[in-house]
């Protein structure tokens, strides 16, 4: 059961979207989040939606997909929506009841916040499903590299690694969760009853295997990159060079040009 | 009577991800996509007292075989019944027959989480709701035949050799008491002593407890050496389910399927096709030694 649980929404596919340089998508997306909460009025919300809706149409995953996404931070939406409906006065008063009273600016501002939201998450799961966790890593290393002229360039890198480590990490302890879970299963232990503290002592069974199993591989690991000469930074290159290409300085563009007219919206309306 | 039956035993992992793939790719290539079964219609008997040993290429379902039979993994069509009881009838009481059939998994020493060796065999008989006297007698009984001395109870486990991780974690199983024994490539990774010892632990709890044994291992020879019937899987499907005369016999097939006959079984095919000795169905070596030195006293005598 505890396989079920995907980590990394990387989808493979073959799209202009997925083949673009990690770095720039990074960027691009931080890039898009500024936008998408610097649009001030509808006409500009609306365009750079619409700008983020072909961008989903472009990295040839379904919608639907991505609005498994959305599925999962509805009560948030619905919390924000609420809070905007209940205390934006203005506009003509269409409902109260003792101290709740709801304007139309209410609403407008609920829906304009509730748009705004899910316009975030679907262009930042657009990142996490067209990039893979490693291209994502050496992305972030690679836009920190400034900081080499800080004297941190082993940090930076040793952060990198790390973030890299954990990832690959994550499916094989989820494997391993659920053997120690089987075998103690087999002794007799029951995870599914009993109150709360008995739940919680129930779990120790697991965890200090899995522990002390993490530390294990942890140990193995250091010592096989070791016997493989791991320096660290210094002296490293990469299999894969990052470049830019043509669809690259495109997408750029068409960002840029998207951003723009968002900021033009906002100024005439 | 049968103590443990299995009987149709099928399973296959990721039924839903197979669903789907089979809904969208059905009408391009229709036998492609069928779901590859783990287990596929298994079924096979044991008795008390009796020892079933399980071989089968990497792949060939022997784990989630073994998982089926505790119940750990309900299978989709088929069941097991224990001393004819289906231990899949009743979702609540299933857990009462894993004290009854008691699994030990592969490298079972990374289950042991108890500050003390004594501590960590009794969680299973703990689980069980015995009170305190019983447990300690099934808990130095159990370490007993796994032959760990009593200075090391009050250990932590994780100080112990590797060896001795792997008899305290099946002493963990033992303690309960299992009528069937179920282990997984139990020396899997013990140097020879310590796979001597291991084996001979379970046979003498077999002996003991008049138990019923299955296990499943890469090594022929040690299979040879204790068991009574083999069960022969091959891609999750059931090859044989014979004494060893009969499946040794069939040694093409065996070797179809990326198995083969003991080693010391080899030697003795190849000295009868020199015409050296009479018989070849020989699998341990204590038994090849026999025939070889009558065999050879005979003719040195004349």
């Amino acid at each position: 059961m505890i396989k079920d649980v995907s980590f990394g929404q990387y989808i493979s596919k073959n799209s202009l979207i997925h083949k673009l340089d990690p770095r720039l998508k990074l960027f691009l997306l931080i890039a898009y989040i500024i936008f998408i909460f610097l649009a001030s009025n509808a006409y500009s919300l609306l365009f750079i939606t619409a700008a983020t809706f072909f961008i989903l149409f472009l990295s040839k995953i379904s919608l639907k997909t991505y609005f498994k996404n959305i599925r999962m931070i509805i009560p948030i939406i619905i919390f924000t929506s609420l809070l905007n409906a209940l205390y934006s006065g203005g506009g003509t008063l269409l409902f109260s009841y003792g101290f709740i009273k709801i304007y139309t600016s209410g609403i407008y501002r609920a829906c304009f916040m509730t748009v705004r939201i899910i316009s975030l998450i679907l262009i930042s799961s657009v990142l996490s499903y067209t990039t893979t966790p490693t291209d994502l890593t050496d992305a972030i290393e690679s836009l920190l590299s400034p900081l080499k002229y800080l004297g941190l360039k082993n940090a930076v890198h040793t952060m990198a690694m790390m973030m890299t480590i954990a990832l690959r990490f994550i499916p094989a302890l989820i494997e391993e969760t659920d053997k120690i879970m089987s075998s103690q299963k087999a002794r007799g232990a029951s995870m599914e009853s009993g109150g709360l503290i008995k739940r919680i002592k129930a779990l120790l069974p697991i965890l200090i295997p899995l522990l002390i199993s993490s530390i294990r591989r942890s140990y193995e690991l250091a010592e096989a990159m070791e016997s493989r000469c791991y320096n660290g930074a210094e002296g490293r290159v990469r299999m894969k060079e990052m470049h830019f290409i043509n669809k690259d300085y495109f997408s750029f563009a068409f960002s840029i040009v998207v951003f723009s007219v968002t900021i033009i919206l906002n100024i005439l309306f | 009577m049968n103590l443990l039956e299995v009987k149709n035993v099928s399973f296959s992992y990721n039924k839903a991800a197979n669903k789907k793939e089979r809904k969208t790719k059905n009408k391009t290539d229709n036998n492609k996509y069928i779901t590859k079964a783990a287990i596929n219609n298994i079924s096979f008997s044991v008795k008390n007292n009796e020892v079933i040993g399980v071989i089968g290429h990497t792949g060939s379902g022997k784990s989630t075989l073994m998982q089926t039979l505790n119940g750990l993994i309900k299978p989709d069509s088929g069941t097991v019944y224990f001393k004819g009881n289906n231990i899949f009838l009743n979702k609540k009481e299933l857990y009462k027959f894993r004290f009854k059939i008691g699994l030990v998994f592969q490298y079972p020493e990374y289950q042991l989480f108890e500050e003390t060796v004594f501590k960590d065999v009794s969680f299973g008989p703990k689980n069980m709701g015995l009170d305190e006297e019983n447990i300690n007698k099934r808990v130095t009984e159990a370490l007993n035949i796994v032959g760990i001395k009593k200075d090391l109870f009050s250990k932590s486990p994780f100080d112990l050799s590797g060896g001795q991780k792997r008899r305290v974690a099946l002493a963990g199983i033992l303690a309960m008491k299992p009528e069937v024994l179920v282990l997984d490539e139990p020396t899997a990774g013990l140097d020879p002593v310590g796979r001597k010892m291991l084996l001979n632990s379970i046979i003498n709890y077999k002996n003991q407890n008049d138990a019923a044994v299955i296990i499943v291992s890469h090594s022929m020879e040690d299979l040879a050496k204790i068991s009574d019937k083999l069960l022969v899987l091959n891609e999750g499907n059931q090859v044989a389910f014979d004494t060893l005369n009969n499946v040794f016999k069939n040694r093409e097939r065996l070797q179809s399927i990326g198995l083969d006959v003991p080693e010391v079984t080899k030697i003795m095919i190849a000295l009868k096709e020199k015409g050296l000795i009479n018989n070849d169905e020989v699998y341990t070596v204590k038994e090849a030694a026999d025939i070889i030195t009558n065999t050879f006293r005979g003719c040195c005598n004349d």
